[in-house]
């Protein structure tokens, strides 16, 4: 049994080391913790692969996402000024149809209040008219009376002996009051006219 | 060296971590429209007006000229059905002779008229028919508010006067008359009979006096319903002249 069948590919103890051959209790453990470091080692590359690449993913999947999401901004906002602009567009129609309804709208209201004056002037100038025309027959009605009471005096006059002087004067004095009265209410009603 | 897959998968990790955060979201979807459903304006208050132009008011106001046997005066009335109008008393007492105009133009003549015994009212009836009559209120006015004096102040020509209710008070003018409402209007003589209407048209007094300062009364609702309806207050109107 040669001690080199279970050596392993342990370098042997420089030269020159104090003692010549180590003892052989303390060439065996190195080989075990070069197995562990080399296995962690190995653990810790596959770890980091798989998390780098998990990362790549990730920000690939962040960076999809977020272009979508963009790209869903950009359409609505297309979409938000198409909208206004239409609106803007029937806005000025509306406004321009609303001043051109509201000045015919004003027009026709001025011609409204326009016949309804000219109806009401007339209606009136005839109210007032009639009324004339009423004053005007009742003063003629009481100057046939004046004319007829004159008339009467006349007659009675012809006839004085049968009556006393101060009576017809009286008489006469009343009528003649009577139809002055009248005429100043004719002259009246003619200045007025 | 070997940490180094380590360091950048952790800083990767954390980036990741850190962008969740204030990640955008997506837009919400769009409304079908952005013009929203709204609810036509109400209106401002006025009066109804008919096809010509003229309030409801204006329509059933009607001219006064009455001639008694020691003068001619005039004031306003309203229709208050086909053949009937209601006026002032002072209006139309010991009138032989009683003339309707229309605001437009159409002639009427009183052929009698009675009177009522405790407020300045009349009823005149005519020798035609009338087209369309007032619509007298449910209620009476409340205080404050706007309402609308129609007549022919002067005798001139037909005006709408607006009025603010004040409140009721009692009659000084006559004895043992009924309460009547206090106004805000500038009338004039010639308004008399005039009705006194609220925004929607109806009537809810009758003008019969008013003063330079802008005070005017009527005669309350109460007292018109009164007159209307209990022919035991009505008193003949007759005159007759000596010459």
């Amino acid at each position: 049994m040669s001690q080199d069948h279970y050596t392993s590919p342990v370098p042997p103890p420089p030269a020159g080391a104090p003692g010549g051959v180590p003892p052989v209790a303390s060439a065996v453990p190195p080989a075990p913790a070069t197995r562990k470091r080399s296995g962690g080692r190995l653990t810790a590359l596959i770890l980091g692969w798989t998390a780098l690449t998990a990362g790549v993913l990730t920000l690939a999947g962040l960076s999809a996402y977020l272009w979508l999401t963009h790209e869903q901004w950009v359409d609505q906002n297309d979409a938000l000024r198409a909208e206004a602009l239409e609106m803007g567009e029937s806005l000025a129609v509306a406004r321009s149809d609303a001043e051109a309804a509201e000045q015919s709208l004003d027009e026709v209201s001025a011609q409204l209040t326009e016949a309804k004056s000219t109806i009401s002037e007339f209606a009136n100038t005839d109210a007032n008219a009639s009324d004339d025309l009423v004053y005007a027959e009742d003063l003629i009605e009481r100057m046939i009376v004046c004319i007829d009471e004159q008339a009467d005096l006349a007659d009675h006059l012809r006839e004085s002996w049968r009556y006393t002087t101060e009576s017809l004067r009286a008489v006469e004095a009343n009528i003649d009051e009577y139809c002055s009265t009248l005429e100043e209410a004719w002259e009246e009603y003619e200045a007025e006219r | 060296m070997r940490r180094t897959p380590l360091a950048v998968a952790l800083a990767t990790g954390t980036l990741a971590i850190a962008g969740c955060a204030p990640l955008p979201t997506a837009p919400q979807e769009l409304p079908a429209t952005f013009i929203p459903e709204v609810e036509a304006p109400s209106p401002w208050p006025e009066m109804p007006v008919g096809e010509d132009g003229f309030t409801v008011v204006e329509r059933v106001a009607v001219r006064v000229s009455a001639v008694t046997c020691d003068s001619y005066q005039t004031g306003s009335a309203w229709v208050l059905d086909e053949n009937t109008v209601v006026t002032n008393r002072h209006v139309v007492e010991d009138a032989v002779e009683i003339e309707l105009t229309s605001y437009d133009g159409r002639h009427y003549t009183g052929t009698s008229s009675v009177l009522d015994a405790t407020a300045d009212l009349a009823l005149v009836t005519i020798d035609g028919t009338f087209p369309e009559a007032a619509t007298i209120a449910q209620d009476p006015a409340e205080q404050g508010e706007q309402l609308y004096v129609v007549g022919y102040p002067e005798g001139d020509i037909l005006t709408t006067t607006p009025a603010t209710f004040q409140g009721q008070a009692p009659e000084t003018l006559g004895e043992g008359q009924d309460d009547i409402d206090v106004l805000w209007a500038e009338i004039k003589q010639g308004n008399s009979g005039s009705p006194l209407a609220d925004v929607n048209g109806e009537v809810v007094g009758v003008i019969y006096a008013g003063n330079d300062g802008g005070g005017a009364s009527s005669v309350t609702h109460e007292s018109l319903m009164d007159f209307l309806t209990d022919e035991s207050t009505h008193e003949p109107n007759e005159a007759a002249c000596s010459w």
